[in-house]
């Protein structure tokens, strides 16, 4: 699957108009000067040849040096990784810790003015432009009422060395409370908004199937043999209605992963998504190679967590497995 | 419902904690007093002046390293910087500088004539150790700079010789170019192709750490040769978004803009405690008509289509009022540009009138190929085009607009089977007259730069004597009289030369924008 990845990306990126020796030397550019620029960043070779250097480097865990800025694609790519899976991670645990009990709430209370006030802005949340909605909290909590940070990971001049490139947890290991603090109040803001679809999409899918699994015969069953109802909902409907909501999670995180793009760039945040823009915009081939190959396997790996957690979570999966 | 009651309690409750918190904190988080935050678009692309092209690392390393010459304060007149003073002989042919004596890099090297010529040997002998181009792609100066020298020595430790193989005045304004900033050669061979992210040089600012896509971190150079720095840290913040940008601004987070967004000025100029500042450009923008192809061999049809077009509406339109309408072929910032000149005002009769002179029918048929995107010099891209397209049409020339990506128009108005009209524009490089006049019109230049192919024999000498004279004043007068040919001659219709535009917040004082546009003489800047 990586393989489809690189030679669709390899070729994708050819296809685009631009090429990167006059993108850097601009109005200036000599055919000479072009002709050297193009030998020295390996673009005077046939596109197979390039694609072959690049997947054997690959293969041997070089993935090339990043066209812009002469740096190792694989490097640049992990520097800015922290970033993003800390903003993903936080994003999705805000939108699974709220969504989930609100989605149940609403389930249990179907038809109520309550299942109304919750299922309603969740019509807005999914429907919401990420990068309007960031820039509305931008202004009312770090203008208007001055509460939280414009954008970064840490206010200018705080010095916290990089062990992780996680600041929340880099904040931790320098043990000063402050500093810890300063860092998760630069993550509220765009973790809160990057959670708004998530948010409003596990509600929704959870009240579903909440509701799907109410009217299921051994639902019937569990409460005509004199279950508690607090069993019922727990070991019956929720345990039930999990999967599909775990199925929805993990894909999510996936999107999020490759989609943070819009609230990497709002709240100046160093992350894969802002990385990967700029290299395609610059025509920076190794780069977007090598980060689209990163993203695609890290979807692999997200959907295999799922996988897993179906048997975690549904006994007859185990079952049919051991067969 | 006393359930769902107490619940919503419990919501509510929380809600007003963290609200608490957050105001519990609300002393604002400013950027500390002794640091100096520039707000900059994008990422630098490296941090070897004669490796990379790249405003934003330009802004950088102008903090960082000294060149031989620099510019005198807010303009592009050279002056020396690390060289102390300097000699040209009359021949214009052999360059004496004077280097400044106890200057240290900021690793503790010595700055002197032997590590300044190991710096040249980088640039130019391939058997130097810490030859360049072994350090990866190179998009600098280097044959721009040093293309007609044809040696250079050090007769003592102090004084540097350059031999020219033919002269070249403009040779002491590239040397002030920030891309031509002396480095250390020890941290050269310290940190070889890493060098790019770990710049080592003389000036005001000392590199402490680079944190892609998010920050470059300086601090003072106590020992300055210039005078200690008046900030002891300065910050290089990254906000790609303009409106993220402001707000940083107004908050106090940033104190310059360096890229401010020209769309947000309403709502900067609305806020009193900020500034804009701004200076002419060192850029002009324009359409290029080809010169060897009917009827644009005429003249009078290329001056038709100067007349034709009004450019003060199209400045007010378009770009704000954010530029000025091209009197001269060379921007107001260029220290030869001739006041005197106006350049062909808006008079659609005398358009019409020169056109059916020359024997052009309404309703002739012409291509304007724009690129599709932003430039430099014109920040509306291929708008210019569809506005230059209208007025034509007033006055009876069918214009096709045509986009097309930057790099295909590029070789498209280069290749010589194109005959249509064209966008053209520039930004000088280091502030020359030469570097406009001859990049553009030069015959020694078609079709590289001087697009429009135009050739005219007395330009091309009086160019050739710019290139020789050793005297600024009779450069000043070669250079106005080559600006009343060239607008004589209208291979373009000359359009607009762009502002440069800043915001800053009103603690900054002592800043002064440089034509250029990189931030020298960045150790006089203060917050009150």
């Amino acid at each position: 699957m990586l393989l489809g990845v690189s030679v669709v990306v390899f070729v994708a990126m050819h296809l685009l108009p631009g090429d990167v020796a006059t993108l850097l030397l601009g109005d200036r550019a000599t055919a000479a000067s072009l002709a050297r620029l193009r030998h020295e960043l390996g673009l005077d070779q046939p596109v197979f040849v390039q694609y072959w250097r690049f997947l054997s480097g690959a293969l041997s865990g070089d993935f090339g040096t990043s066209l812009r800025d002469n740096r190792p694609a694989l490097g640049e790519v992990l520097q800015a990784f922290p970033t993003t899976i800390e903003l993903t991670v936080s994003a999705l645990a805000l939108a699974v810790a709220i969504g989930l009990p609100l989605g149940v709430f609403a389930a249990f209370r179907e038809g109520t003015w309550l299942d109304t006030a919750i299922t309603t802005p969740t019509l807005f949340g999914v429907s919401m432009p990420v990068f309007w909605l960031g820039l509305m909290a931008l202004l009312l909590f770090s203008e208007k009422l001055g509460w939280l940070p414009t954008g970064g990971l840490m206010p200018i001049g705080a010095h916290v060395p990089e062990r992780t490139g996680l600041s929340i947890i880099d904040a931790f290991l320098t043990g000063n409370a402050a500093l810890i603090w300063q860092a998760i109040r630069h993550l509220l803001l765009p973790a809160a908004t990057l959670a708004t679809i998530p948010l409003a999409l596990i509600t929704r899918i959870t009240r579903g199937e909440v509701l799907a699994s109410m009217h299921l015969d051994h639902v019937r069953t569990a409460r005509a043999k004199g279950l508690p109802e607090g069993r019922v909902r727990r070991a019956h409907i929720l345990r039930n209605a999990l999967i599909p909501i775990v199925t929805v999670i993990g894909l999510q995180l996936g999107l999020l992963l490759s989609g943070a793009f819009l609230t990497e760039t709002i709240f100046s945040l160093p992350g894969l998504g802002r990385l990967m823009v700029d290299a395609i915009l610059a025509r920076d081939y190794p780069v977007v190679q090598t980060g689209a190959i990163f993203i695609a396997g890290l979807f692999v790996l997200v959907n295999f967590a799922v996988d897993i957690s179906y048997g975690l979570l549904d006994p007859r999966v185990r079952r049919k497995g051991a067969r | 419902m006393n359930r769902t009651f107490s619940r919503r309690s419990v919501m509510l409750g929380a809600g007003a904690a963290i609200s608490g918190i957050a105001l519990a904190d609300r002393a604002h988080a400013a950027a500390p007093a002794d640091t100096l935050v520039i707000g900059i678009a994008a990422d630098p692309t490296g941090l070897d002046p004669e490796a990379v092209l790249n405003n934003t690392s330009g802004y950088i390393m102008a903090t960082v390293f000294d060149s031989l010459m620099k510019y005198k304060p807010g303009t592009t007149d050279p002056m020396p910087g690390l060289a102390q003073s300097y000699d040209v002989t009359p021949d214009g042919l052999t360059y004496t500088f004077h280097l400044r004596q106890n200057v240290k890099f900021h690793d503790g090297s010595p700055f002197d004539a032997k590590t300044y010529l190991e710096g040249i040997d980088r640039l130019l002998n391939k058997s130097s150790p810490i030859y360049i181009y072994n350090t990866g792609p190179v998009e600098g100066y280097i044959e721009f700079t040093y293309g007609s020298v044809a040696s250079y020595t050090a007769p003592d430790p102090n004084t540097v010789v350059f031999k020219l193989k033919t002269p070249n005045a403009p040779f002491l304004t590239s040397l002030a170019m920030v891309w031509n900033g002396v480095v250390s050669t020890v941290a050269a061979k310290k940190y070889g192709k890493a060098f790019r992210q770990h710049p080592v040089g003389t000036g005001p600012y000392i590199f402490e750490e680079w944190r892609p896509r998010d920050a470059v971190i300086l601090k003072a150079n106590e020992a300055y040769w210039g005078g200690k720095p008046k900030i002891t840290n300065l910050v290089f913040k990254e906000y790609p978004d303009p409106s993220a940008g402001l707000l940083a601004l107004k908050n106090g987070d940033m104190h310059i803009w360096a890229d401010t967004s020209t769309q947000l000025l309403p709502a900067i100029q609305a806020d009193h405690q900020l500034k804009v500042l701004t200076q002419a450009g060192l850029a002009t923008s324009g359409v290029g008509m080809p010169c060897e192809v009917p009827p644009f061999n005429d003249v009078r049809v290329r001056q038709a289509f100067n007349y034709a077009v009004d450019k003060n509406a199209i400045d007010k339109a378009l770009y704000h009022d954010l530029a000025t309408m091209m009197t001269s072929p060379l921007p107001p910032s260029e220290w030869s540009f001739d006041p005197s000149l106006k350049g062909y005002p808006y008079n659609p009769e005398k358009a019409k009138q020169l056109l059916s002179a020359a024997g052009v029918k309404p309703g002739f048929e012409v291509e304007l190929l724009a690129y599709n995107s932003p430039r430099g010099y014109n920040p509306i891209g291929p708008d210019l085009a569809v506005a230059v397209q209208g007025y034509l049409e007033k006055v009876g020339v069918k214009v096709t607009v045509r986009k097309m990506e930057f790099g295909a128009y590029l070789s498209t108005v280069r290749g010589p089977s194109y005959k249509g009209m064209f966008l053209v524009g520039w930004t000088g490089d280091n502030g020359d007259p030469d570097n406009f006049l001859n990049a553009l019109y030069g015959g020694t230049n078609i079709p590289v730069t001087n697009t429009p192919r135009y050739k005219n024999p007395k330009l091309d000498a009086l160019f050739v004597k710019g290139l020789e004279s050793t005297s600024h004043e009779e450069r000043v007068k070669i250079y106005q009289e080559a600006q009343k040919i060239i607008l004589d001659d209208a291979p373009w219709i000359f359009i607009n030369s762009v502002l440069q535009v800043r915001a800053i917040s009103d603690r900054v004082q002592g800043y002064q924008l440089n034509p250029t546009q990189m931030f020298f003489d960045l150790e006089k800047v203060s917050l009150a």
